[in-house]
């Protein structure tokens, strides 16, 4: 209540969250991680439809196994300068740079995939705040607050960008349409099926049903969903915001996993690092507890002086 | 700010001024990014799921006998990218032809399916299979799903076959 009647529109503003330092130093930590699973995935030594860079650049020998075991060094030599704060730019267009070449060469082999651009975008985005701020010194407190700044706005802008895609790129409205995501859902189960010859979901089948049994309740789920993809620049506000929308956005996909068997596992880490930010949580939360007990501690002393 | 910072800030117009003090101005500005680049890896408007069509369609692989084989054992793919490869090459004939893939006849979805069984999926192959397909031939089968008031209907058909 009290915060309700202290709210203004004008707060609604990005801000840069003055991180601690260790937080920044779990923060790149915890990202080597998602990272090193893109670093380390085989690829195919072919390009037959190349995209992005691979237009231009042969990346064949990527799939060459010695070759991966000259990224695997350098990826952990930049990856150590990258956590320790140090050398910023350089370990930066290291993993940066592995991470361009493999997606390309992922994504040149006729199918599309959408779980490597938002890692790798994050990598470039940090990147090139650290660039933004050469002259003012790239290991500065300050300047890695940018940085994981400019990595937030680049994950609420990919999401903001899938769900104006979801308003714009069908000719008819997105929620009216809803119901034929029950098409879709049987379809993402017969995949799985047919990739391993596994027993189907039961779930994902039952929810298809009851998509098509109740299609105006399936849209206020879809539209939910749709509303929070498109809010999600909200959570540059501050970390609570951050926090809410983060949360939120990690049990979307979770729902989009049992039900679709989709996992967007980079996005996940990228939501828990950035936005839920799980140890400054744990942080306040024990703030929270010891200034408690503190407060509580004193009422009983100054209780017993009176 | 150096005199030299204050005549190019001079220098910017004014639209473009105004447009970074508006609220989350940054996001916006990748937002359009994003949209205006397209699928060019590392950028992507992610259009995942943006539009539902009332039919869709799964490709699967059998054996000879028409027994289907678990993909993911046989190849380094998946079923969906198998899909993904298939709708790729169904675009590039079309496109050849004159028209969108949406309007594909059989003929080109045979095409299609022709190259991604015998040109793609040996490609893929994993090192040790648990079955020799080059030796035994496969299939590769399309089931088109569809809805309308009565509920769900599918239908499939072999659109590429590797001869053993």
């Amino acid at each position: 209540m009290k915060y309700l009647k202290s709210f203004k529109w004008s707060n609604l503003r990005e801000t840069i969250v003055p991180h601690a330092a260790w937080e920044m130093v779990l923060m790149r930590a915890f990202l080597l991680w998602p990272f090193w699973i893109v670093v380390q995935r085989t690829v195919q030594g072919t390009q037959p439809r190349p995209n992005g860079i691979a237009h231009f650049v042969d990346l064949t020998w990527l799939a060459n196994p010695s070759a991966q075991m000259v990224l695997n060094g350098v990826f952990w030599i930049a990856g150590v300068l990258f956590v320790s704060g140090r050398a910023m730019i350089p370990a930066l267009a290291a993993i940066s740079a592995i991470l361009v070449a493999k997606g390309t060469l992922i994504n040149s082999q006729g199918a599309t995939n959408h779980a490597l651009q938002l890692i790798t975008l994050v990598s470039l985005t940090m990147l090139a705040a650290y660039c933004f701020r050469w002259k003012r010194g790239w290991t500065r407190h300050e300047s890695h607050v940018r940085a994981v700044h400019w990595a937030k706005v680049m994950i609420a802008a990919s999401y903001v960008s899938a769900a104006v895609c979801k308003l714009f790129a069908s000719s008819e409205f997105w929620i009216a349409r809803v119901p034929y995501m029950a098409l879709q859902i049987l379809k993402s189960n017969l995949q799985t099926y047919y990739t391993n010859l596994e027993n189907q979901s039961p779930v994902a089948q039952n929810f298809a049903y009851w998509i098509v049994e109740h299609p105006h309740l399936a849209r206020m789920l879809f539209g939910a969903g749709l509303l929070l993809e498109l809010l999600c620049f909200l959570a540059l506000i501050n970390r609570w915001w951050a926090l809410f929308i983060g949360l939120g956005m990690v049990g979307m996909h979770w729902m989009i996993h049992v039900v679709m068997s989709l996992e967007f596992k980079h996005h996940v880490y990228l939501l828990l690092i950035f936005y839920v930010n799980a140890p400054w949580l744990l942080y306040a939360g024990w703030n929270w507890l010891r200034g408690g007990r503190e407060k509580r501690s004193h009422a009983v002393v100054s209780a017993e002086v009176s | 700010m150096t005199a030299a910072t204050l005549s190019f800030w001079s220098r910017v117009p004014g639209w473009w001024k105004r447009f970074w003090t508006l609220p989350f101005a940054s996001t916006f500005a990748i937002v359009l990014l994003l949209q205006v680049v397209g699928e060019q890896f590392p950028f992507s408007p992610f259009p995942m799921y943006a539009k539902f069509s009332d039919e869709t369609n799964v490709l699967f692989v059998t054996d000879a006998a028409d027994r289907p084989l678990a993909i993911a054992k046989y190849f380094r793919l998946s079923a969906s990218k198998i899909k993904k490869s298939f709708n790729a090459e169904l675009e590039s004939i079309c496109k050849k032809k004159g028209y969108p893939a949406t309007s594909a006849t059989d003929e080109d979805l045979r095409q299609a399916g022709q190259y991604i069984a015998t040109t793609f999926l040996p490609t893929q192959l994993r090192q040790n299979p648990p079955g020799d397909i080059r030796k035994h031939g496969l299939k590769l089968k399309r089931t088109l799903l569809w809805m309308d008031k009565k509920g769900f209907h599918e239908e499939t058909a072999v659109v590429g076959e590797l001869k053993s």
